[in-house]
């Protein structure tokens, strides 16, 4: 069972956190392009 | 609510009377490795595009590939040696399937290294998509490479049609539509990112250059 949760757990968490970090860097790269066109 | 109903049908689906519970990774295991076989392929293709029609969009997309596909490749080296463990009583052995797997998770490793430590100029792109090309040669053979052995590999042979057990079909085929979207979701967003990375410093450096 161990072996299962880790398996699963490992890829969830994987799958998930490089997920979040995906979107915290479009929306900081979003906020630069803005704030680059209007200076 | 695919991930919710990929959670049940695993829950659900029957205990293997020879392996146990630890079989249960048969439903993300393959899937990953089909989400890294797709990373590859779209780096591959992507970088065929670009050296033919000079398209920036393109060699961003065969970035983001490598990226996600490398990524779906560290959890098959993840979920793999603890589905071994579980089975074989071993971690890791030096099967071809094995050993081909942990080669190409190297290639595609040093192809990303590559581009984050290249200047980002259309001759490490055209080099880049050059390497992403001769790698994809390593998808078939990695696919193959247990017939190649015929038999003396450890690693179980590919599924094919009806060799899941009864109740195994439907939590595999969800496991398989669950990291596909995934994958779609997290390329995408990669392609996004990079579009956006090259916009802003294009901008930052002609700001500079006014500057001047």
């Amino acid at each position: 069972m161990s072996y299962l949760i880790a398996a699963y757990g490992l890829t969830a968490i994987s799958l998930i956190g490089y997920g979040i970090h995906l979107s915290r860097e479009r929306r900081a790269l979003g906020r630069a392009d803005r704030d680059t066109k209007t200076d | 609510m695919l991930v919710v109903i990929y959670t049940w049908t695993v829950i659900r689906a029957p205990i293997d009377s020879v392996q146990g519970i630890v079989q249960k990774v048969l439903y993300v295991h393959p899937p990953l490795a089909w989400g890294a076989y797709l990373g590859f392929i779209v780096t591959g293709v992507c970088g065929a595009l670009y050296l033919w029609r000079r398209n920036e969009s393109t060699d961003q997309l065969a970035v983001s590939g490598a990226e996600v596909g490398v990524l779906f490749c560290s959890l098959i080296l993840v979920t793999g040696p603890i589905w071994a463990k579980g089975t074989w009583g071993k971690w890791w052995t030096w099967d071809p399937r094995l050993a081909t797997t942990l080669l190409q998770w190297f290639v595609y490793l040093a192809y990303i290294l590559l581009r984050n430590f290249s200047d980002g100029g259309a001759r490490a792109a055209r080099f880049a998509s050059l390497y992403g090309i001769v790698g994809v040669i390593l998808i078939p053979l990695n696919y193959y490479v247990i017939e190649i052995f015929e038999g003396r590999a450890m690693h179980p042979e590919n599924l094919e049609r009806g060799s899941l057990g009864d109740g195994m079909g439907l939590p595999f085929l969800m496991g398989n539509l669950t990291l596909l979207a995934a994958f779609l979701y997290l390329l995408l967003s990669r392609w996004e990112i990079e579009g956006l990375r090259t916009r802003v410093a294009r901008q930052a450096a002609t700001a500079r250059r006014g500057e001047l």
